[in-house]
């Protein structure tokens, strides 16, 4: 071949079309690149959030002598009978912190906590999008399982056991729990949930708020006596990607919308469900 | 260069360097994703063992009162006179955790002066080779002045990569020989 005679039409086209599929490869490849850095590296961030959030939740649970869910002290604490989905207060042996999901016009969202006293309100992760706690419990009431004369316990298979003498408001042998019915051991004022032999039970948010009330009704810091019966909390956290631009389209992947028009630059939302059994509030069975 | 070759000079090597570049911007961004993924997988793997050991500790506490059970004498108990049968030897030297992990005895039983080791070994020989993880656990026990049918538990437990969790808890002796949980809390 000398050197003027050029490249045939066949040459040409089967040279063209590797230099395309090169080409598209290599932009395939370098295009994602970028994507998937960006997306990758705020997975991370929200993993790790979530971790943060959940652990928090977790280890106050584990320990809590008693559940509320309120903010039950401090200046700003609710009134009783206040039920909310997102607010939680651990009571431990030493110390009380409330957690609720902080929601603002601003677009912040954060799980914030309260340690009590003159403490301030302390946020401890951001973007945590949905915060949520339900409540699994007894179904049944608390009843005397042995004689309230008896020197050792336990005489309740749960709650606090009435006196034997009367203890303003109640009269001898009743508390915010039992009343005397006059059989000679004391009844309980709460409700049977469901028959035996049911072991735990969703506990509606309603049974929270409608008394009996402890330790009396007219108590500043009164609380629902139904609270007794949780053994479980349900812990649901919801994180987001913090950047706009990772968030796409609000809907099933993204609880707040976000810029992204590519899937590929998505960074959906993250859930977890956790069921924790506060220790204490399981002693003693 | 050669006689056919119709490029200018200054063109030579420029493939080259565009590939270098192109090769370069993909091999950055593949090693931040694998570092990125890594560190992730360490930091879930951390996460996973610290909860691990919570539970480890909190199913010693659970087994202490079964064991309890057993013992007729709890004042025996709390003064260290009395050991229970999960032992795997001596109270002393390095057992290990697995992983390549190990735990110090002596130096526990250092920190736990005024309290009695009770209860020591893998949680697997406890639980018959279940999915527990590779899990040891000691537990110190040591009585209440004010109260003798109550007992004081510390349950440590440690996993791999250093994670390790202690709980206390105090058992009361029910009617009978039944132990019942009284009070239970994360210390560390």
């Amino acid at each position: 071949m000398s050197r003027d005679s050029g490249f045939t039409v066949l040459e040409m086209v089967v040279a063209m079309a590797l230099t395309v599929t090169v080409v598209a490869a290599v932009f395939t490849v370098v295009g994602g690149g970028p994507d998937a850095f960006a997306v990758q590296t705020e997975v991370s961030d929200m993993h790790q959030r979530l971790r943060v959030a959940s652990g928090t939740l977790i280890h106050d649970l584990m320990s809590a002598t008693a559940v509320r869910p309120y903010r039950s002290h401090g200046p700003d604490a609710d009134p009783p009978g206040t039920v909310t989905s997102d607010t939680l207060t651990a009571i431990g042996n030493a110390a009380m912190t409330t957690y609720w999901l902080k929601r603002d016009r601003a677009g912040t969202y954060q799980l914030m906590s309260y340690a009590g006293g003159g403490s301030a309100d302390v946020p401890v992760v951001d973007n945590i999008v949905a915060l949520a706690f339900d409540y699994v419990g007894d179904p049944a009431p608390p009843t005397i399982v042995r004689p309230l004369t008896d020197p050792t316990g336990p005489w309740t298979t749960y709650g606090p056991p009435p006196a034997a003498g009367a203890v303003p408001p109640f009269a001898a042998g009743e508390n915010c729990i039992f009343v005397d019915d006059g059989s000679g051991t004391p009844a309980p004022r709460l409700a049977v949930l469901a028959p035996p032999p049911a072991s735990l039970i969703d506990l509606p948010a309603a049974l929270f708020s409608d008394g009996p009330w402890c330790p009396d009704d007219a108590s500043a810091d009164r609380w629902d006596a139904d609270l007794l019966r949780v053994r479980a909390v349900v812990v649901t956290v919801r994180v987001q990607a913090a950047a706009a631009a990772l968030r796409g389209p609000t809907g099933p992947l993204f609880a707040h919308g976000g810029t992204s028009n590519a899937p590929s630059r998505w960074a959906p939302d993250v859930e977890v469900r956790v069921q924790v059994a506060p220790r204490n509030l399981n002693a003693g069975r | 260069m050669r006689d056919d070759d119709v490029r200018a000079p200054g063109e030579r090597g420029a493939a080259l360097l565009v590939a270098l570049m192109a090769m370069l911007l993909i091999s950055t961004a593949a090693a931040t994703i694998v570092l990125t993924t890594s560190s992730e997988s360490g930091i879930a793997a951390n996460f996973r063992d610290s909860f691990r050991v919570v539970y480890a500790a909190d199913a010693a506490v659970e087994w202490m009162l079964v064991d309890l059970m057993t013992a007729a004498d709890w004042i025996a108990v709390a003064n260290g006179a009395v050991q229970s049968a999960f032992v795997d030897g001596p109270p002393s030297g390095a057992r290990a955790v697995g992983g390549g992990w190990f735990v110090d005895l002596d130096a526990s039983v250092r920190e736990n002066a005024g309290r009695h080791l009770y209860a020591y070994g893998r949680l697997d020989a406890l639980t018959a080779g279940s999915a527990g993880g590779p899990c040891y656990v000691l537990v110190f026990v040591w009585g209440d002045p004010l109260n003798a049918a109550r007992l004081r538990l510390r349950a440590e437990a440690f996993g791999p990569r250093g994670a390790r969790k202690v709980v206390d808890a105090d058992v009361e002796r029910g009617a009978g020989t039944a132990a019942r949980l009284e009070a239970w809390r994360e210390v560390r």
